[in-house]
């Protein structure tokens, strides 16, 4: 078992069904981390409620009714942190609830040589039951989230969401993912729809999240020293929930993803500021349980994972055309995401520059060096998911969801066996189906 | 084995169960913390030369003002050599690189699985063998001119940038790190050899490795790197004469949705003394939290009122400049503005409450010991704490020894004349 743990294996217990344990109790971290995902498949009728859930949540619980009282307990478990927000797996909405703290064997107050494993699992079981609070049992007024609460963070949500540009890179990948989602609910953001939140009441949110529970499959992590004890106590107790679970509800009918779009999606739209952001879409229609999923990988790596890739090189180093040109994967709708920012006069040089990295990788343009630097590069991150609590209960979650190989060493022997003619053959598959441009605008009080 | 080294030192923290062994090689300092049971390695080479290091005097040559943002167009540069580009070396490895640059320090950074050896070479190469052609820095100022458009479209590095040049009049923090894209226009490949020259020396810097990786190993590696290598003069830092008085907050226009809002206030710094440094530092961290954190009655009131979101306390101190600020969103910036000097002044009347004391020093030791998971925080502090005497064992001793009285004391710090403020707002 201990080379499991080595190897970065969660343990897993089904505690109910559909509530299910994982945990690694490997003990070289000094932090102890516990994470309760709730997974919903997202519907148009509750995305926004369901978004709006973490806000709501940390306001205050029964037994620790404002903000304050929630904080204080935090400190007094020697800082803990608390954090929770929605995101989005694949066709699902999945609200986090989870919790980090410091392992008490590494405090130095007075804690018995040898008994930290015990300790561990005794603080742990409490910051569980702490979480679990949290997710559960909201303060609450007249059946529903107090009136005041639920305004400001209603206003605040909405707030969040116009913010999103002031990050703009990160905006416009926001904004092509839109584009290329219309007409299909699965493909809604993890924070929701800004027009439902007028339209939102205190009380239904609170029974929608309440109904949600006596369903949704829930999967606690731990991680840490402690954490198989924690799992031994959760084994002796019952969780609670607001209304009776339904056992036989429980199950994940996950929406299809959005289909590409038919022809190419061309949206361009303006915001004062100095620089231009080009966004492409390209699919490839490889998704996570495909047998080229390790080819596909590749693909996007050569294309622009890395400072060796060649959006980096193409569009940086050889024409000085961005500080940033780069490339991401979603495995889910099986599309390869393209940005850069880039001077407004440049942006169509830019665009062509981007198509044509990938019509070389069609004709079989890419190194043996190009090759080999990018599997090396996938290798070491997959590998070093091994060292971070957050990035292994991560890829854990992802595969719980959208299922793929069984473990990062299988994915990595399937990486090291893809060609050149299979980087290839997906590149043959990838069509442009969206551009967008976010385009800088000097209003004259920019710089 | 450990003879083997000249001058070795062993710091050891018992309660952490951590340790950090250190040589000095041709003046460099060099660090390994083991971590046995990570995969990851990592090292950083952190040269003490940043963006505020634009006035110095060289032996031989004099007085030398170099334009803004030379730290950073080096470290840019510094990655493409006359074999290649490092980038795609380390990507060969199997490693990944990185470098940033700081107001005081440059770092030149990876991360691998394997062959940890090779790539530390590779990183020394990367630092001490400078490369640079006319038409290389040519095609790195436009790069650079993105990147400065680019945090020149973040609200939140817009209003970090301002609230430096409004509170400090002549010292060179107040200058971006990047420079301007007409400031780099000046920089040369000569002023790039001749910073190259004058600050990538091995005593002007430090290396720290953290991983499952044998001391010895890293220190022969070092020793046959930077054998009959020129240890080099120390520089001459100029800085100007700093006053106490602060400059005049501004209102920046940008198409924010929420307005964004700093207040930050100007510290007498603590000059070379780093004890005195790091007490002053975690008792203003203390006192930010317990006025400002998330358990604060302020927090809770300004979040009940709608005056914020969300609140972020920081605190920055150096040997020569020091100073603290609190940051948030809000749609009421000026009201956000006078509580939270309202909050000072009610706090200096009515002193720090000893619970509200007790609680804060708890989770900061608890956050501390976190510190040690991650190679690269702790590696960076290690170093930084080393620079004014300390080390990063000696920082939780500390902090466990910091007393109300000191966070009392380091109120007054907080007055509202040594203060700015700085809003970002649309129209």
């Amino acid at each position: 078992m201990e080379t499991a743990y080595i190897a970065g294996e969660f343990e897993t217990i089904e505690l109910e069904k559909g509530i299910t344990f994982r945990y690694l109790p490997h003990s070289k971290w000094k932090t102890i981390s516990i994470d309760v995902f709730c997974r919903v498949p997202i519907m148009r009728e509750t995305v926004t409620q369901v978004a709006l859930i973490p806000r709501l949540m940390r306001r205050g619980t029964v037994n620790y009714p404002t903000m304050r009282d929630i904080s204080r307990y935090l400190e007094g478990l020697y800082g803990a942190v608390m954090g929770m927000d929605p995101n989005k797996v694949g066709p699902e909405q999945v609200i986090r609830f989870g919790i980090d703290l410091p392992s008490p064997a590494f405090l130095g107050f007075g804690q018995p040589a040898g008994a930290a494993g015990d300790a561990g699992g005794v603080n742990l079981a409490k910051a569980m039951a702490f979480i679990w609070e949290v997710a559960t049992e909201p303060y609450l007024e007249g059946g529903g989230f107090p009136e005041d609460r639920f305004d400001t963070e209603r206003e605040e949500h909405r707030r969040d969401i116009l913010s999103l540009r002031n990050d703009r890179p990160r905006y416009a990948i926001v904004r092509i993912v839109e584009e290329i989602s219309r007409g299909s609910p699965a493909g809604l953001p993890a924070w929701g729809v800004l027009e439902d939140l007028p339209g939102l009441d205190r009380r239904k949110v609170w029974e929608t999240w309440a109904d949600i529970l006596s369903w949704c499959p829930v999967s606690i992590y731990a991680i840490g020293e402690g954490a198989r004890e924690l799992g031994e106590i959760l084994q002796r107790v019952r969780l609670s929930f607001p209304r009776p679970r339904r056992e036989e509800l429980v199950a994940v009918s996950q929406p299809p993803a959005p289909k590409p779009p038919d022809g190419v999606i061309e949206v361009e739209e303006s915001m004062p500021g100095e620089q231009t952001q080009v966004c492409q879409a390209f699919h490839i229609g490889i998704t996570e349980n495909h047998p080229d999923l390790p080819a596909a990988l590749v693909f996007d790596g050569i294309l622009g994972g890395f400072p060796h890739s060649k959006l980096f090189v193409n569009v940086r180093e050889k024409n000085s055309l961005a500080y940033f040109a780069s490339s991401s994967f979603n495995s889910w709708r099986g599309m390869v995401l393209t940005s850069a920012g880039v001077d407004d006069g440049a942006r169509n040089r830019v665009r062509d520059l981007v198509v044509e990295q990938v019509e070389a990788m069609k004709r079989g343009e890419i190194s043996d060096e190009e090759i080999e630097s990018t599997k090396a590069g996938l290798i070491r991150r997959l590998r070093s998911e091994s060292d971070s609590q957050a990035a292994l209960v991560r890829r854990r979650l992802v595969r719980e969801v959208m299922g793929g190989v069984d473990s990062p060493e299988e994915l990595i022997g399937l990486i090291l066996k893809v060609t050149k003619d299979d980087v290839v053959s997906v590149a043959q598959r990838a069509q442009l189906k969206a551009v967008y441009m976010l385009r800088a605008k000097d209003d004259g009080r920019g710089g | 084995m450990a003879e083997g080294f000249a001058g070795r030192k062993l710091l050891r923290d018992e309660i952490l169960q951590e340790e950090i062994h250190h040589v000095a090689v041709e003046g460099m300092d060099v660090f390994v913390m083991p971590k046995p049971g990570f995969k990851r390695k990592y090292a950083e080479i952190s040269v003490r030369y940043g963006s505020n290091d634009n006035t110095f005097h060289v032996p031989g040559r004099g007085r030398i003002e170099v334009p803004p943002g030379i730290a950073h167009f080096l470290e840019h540069k510094m990655f493409e050599k006359s074999w290649g580009e490092a980038f795609g070396a380390f990507a060969r490895l199997g490693a990944s690189a990185n470098a940033y640059t700081s107001n005081n320090y440059t770092s030149y950074l990876f991360w691998t699985l394997d062959g940890f050896r090779e790539s530390l070479e590779l990183l020394f190469r990367v630092v001490l063998e400078p490369y640079f052609t006319d038409e290389s820095v040519l095609k790195e100022q436009d790069i650079i001119g993105q990147e400065i458009r680019m945090y020149n479209d973040s609200p939140g590095s817009r209003l970090e940038r301002e609230v430096l040049q409004a509170l400090y009049l002549r010292h060179p923090v107040r200058i971006d790190i990047a420079g301007t894209e007409e400031s780099i226009k000046g920089i040369s490949k000569d002023l790039l050899y001749a910073c190259h020259g004058a600050f990538y020396r091995p005593a002007n810097m430090s290396l720290f490795v953290g991983g499952d990786v044998s001391p010895e190993e890293v220190f022969e590696t070092v020793e046959n790197l930077l054998q009959g290598y020129d240890a080099g003069e120390p520089v001459a830092r100029i800085r100007p004469e700093e006053p106490m008085e602060v400059g005049e907050g501004t209102v920046v226009r940008l198409p924010v949705p929420v307005p964004l809002v700093e207040v930050a206030w100007k510290h007498e710094p603590a000059g070379d003394d780093g004890a005195l440094l790091v007490r002053r530092e975690i008792a203003a961290n203390l006192l930010l939290d317990i006025m400002f954190g998330k358990s604060s009655a302020f927090y809770l009131r300004a979040y009940e009122e709608g005056l914020i979101d969300d609140l972020s306390p920081s605190h920055d101190a150096w040997p020569d400049y020091c100073f603290s600020a609190v940051a948030a969103q809000s749609m009421r910036p000026e009201e956000l503005i006078e509580a939270v000097h309202d909050e000072v002044e009610r706090f200096s009347k009515e002193g720090v409450p000893e619970d509200d004391f007790a609680r804060a020093k708890k989770a900061a030791v608890g956050r501390y010991v976190t510190i040690f998971d991650s190679f690269d925080t702790a590696g960076e502090m290690h170093m930084h704490l080393f620079d004014v005497g300390l080390d990063i064992f000696r920082y939780g001793h500390i902090l466990r020894s910091v007393t109300l009285l000191d966070v009392s004391e380091m109120l007054r710090a907080f007055s509202r004349q040594r203060s700015v403020s700085v809003i970002v707002r649309d129209s």
